[in-house]
């Protein structure tokens, strides 16, 4: 919380100041309760970031909740079919405001691969989507970087969507860095 | 459980087949489609496997009527679960605006396959206790997985 400031006075201070909303932002992150929303192979990898060996319990976020009224955030992860659009939007409209929603894989981002008449070419077409995580499916890693970002968003109240970026550039963009600095 | 013979016997006598392979299985007329799986099941194959059908589009200055306009083939699998869980399959031509009787009084096990069969390549069948679509949204217009369905066919409000 970088807006805190201590009162001065010495070591006999023992208050300090901040804005409401920093306050707020900064309990609120740190207490994610989660709706998982999981469709398909994805589904896999998330249960990957919430074992021990990635822990997401030590963001605040672990503990699930399986009724949208209870949850904070719900994870879309995974392919959704034209079918399960009204039940997507359905139970985000069960969620409690503030809610935020993260679209966990490329399938909930945009459709992934199924360019097809029975899926949803991203999830942003039915409900607002906070932070998409690229990935066929994600590294635990970069759900990860996606949970942090989303903290990030909802200390600043940012409401602008925002995407993953990955952690080390492809190959080729190196080279290319590379060759540009070396000019 | 019949023999391969009493099978002959059944297919040629009864319902007029005389011709079939493995990759070809024998290809019987759609009225008798109920009652060839009711003999069938009274001969031990009771457990109903799958049912697939494919649209086969109208070829233009074909002689016969049904490949003239245009027709549906359905392959229909029963297995018999005691005796060296054999399976029995058959195929069946309906046009496309014709209907097949439905085999669910005969196996529970049919709802939901022909309503698959149903949703995606639109066969219609008769009696049909619960003829909704299975994976679509209900108010989906079209068959998706008939060949005259245009891939980029737009379908609001998300694609
Ligand atoms: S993004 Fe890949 S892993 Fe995730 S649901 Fe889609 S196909 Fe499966």
């Amino acid at each position: 919380m970088g807006e805190m400031t201590f009162g001065g006075g010495g070591e006999d201070a023992n208050f300090f100041t901040t804005k409401f909303d920093a306050l707020l932002g900064w309990a609120r992150k740190y207490s994610l309760f989660q709706y998982p929303f999981v469709t398909a192979c994805c589904g896999m990898e998330f249960m990957a970031v919430a074992s021990p060996r990635y822990d997401m319990a030590r963001f605040g976020a672990e503990a699930p909740r399986f009724s949208p009224r209870q949850a904070d955030v719900l994870w879309v992860v995974g392919t959704v079919s034209q079918r399960q659009g009204p039940v997507l939007k359905r139970i985000y409209e069960q969620m409690t405001e503030p809610k935020w929603v993260i679209s966990f894989g490329t399938c909930a981002s945009c459709g992934g691969f199924y360019d097809n008449y029975t899926t949803i070419p991203g999830i942003d077409k039915v409900i607002p989507v906070d932070v998409y995580i690229p990935g066929c499916p994600p590294r635990p890693e970069a759900v990860l970087d996606g949970l942090m970002l989303l903290m990030d968003k909802i200390q600043n109240g940012n409401k602008d969507p925002i995407v993953v970026p990955p952690r080390e550039l492809p190959k080729l963009a190196q080279l290319r860095v590379k060759k540009e600095a070396a000019r | 459980m019949p023999t391969p013979e009493e099978f002959r016997a059944l297919l040629e006598d009864d319902f007029g087949v005389s011709e079939w392979s493995e990759k070809q299985p024998p290809l019987i007329e759609a009225v008798d489609h109920h009652r060839l799986a009711e003999v069938l099941k009274e001969r031990g194959y009771t457990l109903y496997v799958f049912v697939v059908a494919s649209h086969r589009p109208g070829v233009e200055g074909a002689e016969d009527a049904l490949t003239a306009a245009g027709y549906i083939e359905l392959a229909t699998g029963l297995r018999s679960p005691t005796e060296n869980s054999q399976l029995a399959i058959w195929r069946v031509r309906v046009g496309l605006d014709e209907q097949l009787a439905t085999l669910v009084d005969l196996f529970a096990g049919a709802d939901w396959q022909e309503r698959e069969q149903f949703d995606l390549v639109g066969v219609r069948f008769a009696g049909h206790p619960d003829p909704r679509r299975l994976m679509l949204p209900e108010d989906w217009e079209g068959h998706p997985l008939r060949r005259d369905y245009a891939i980029n066919t737009p379908h609001p409000p998300w694609r």
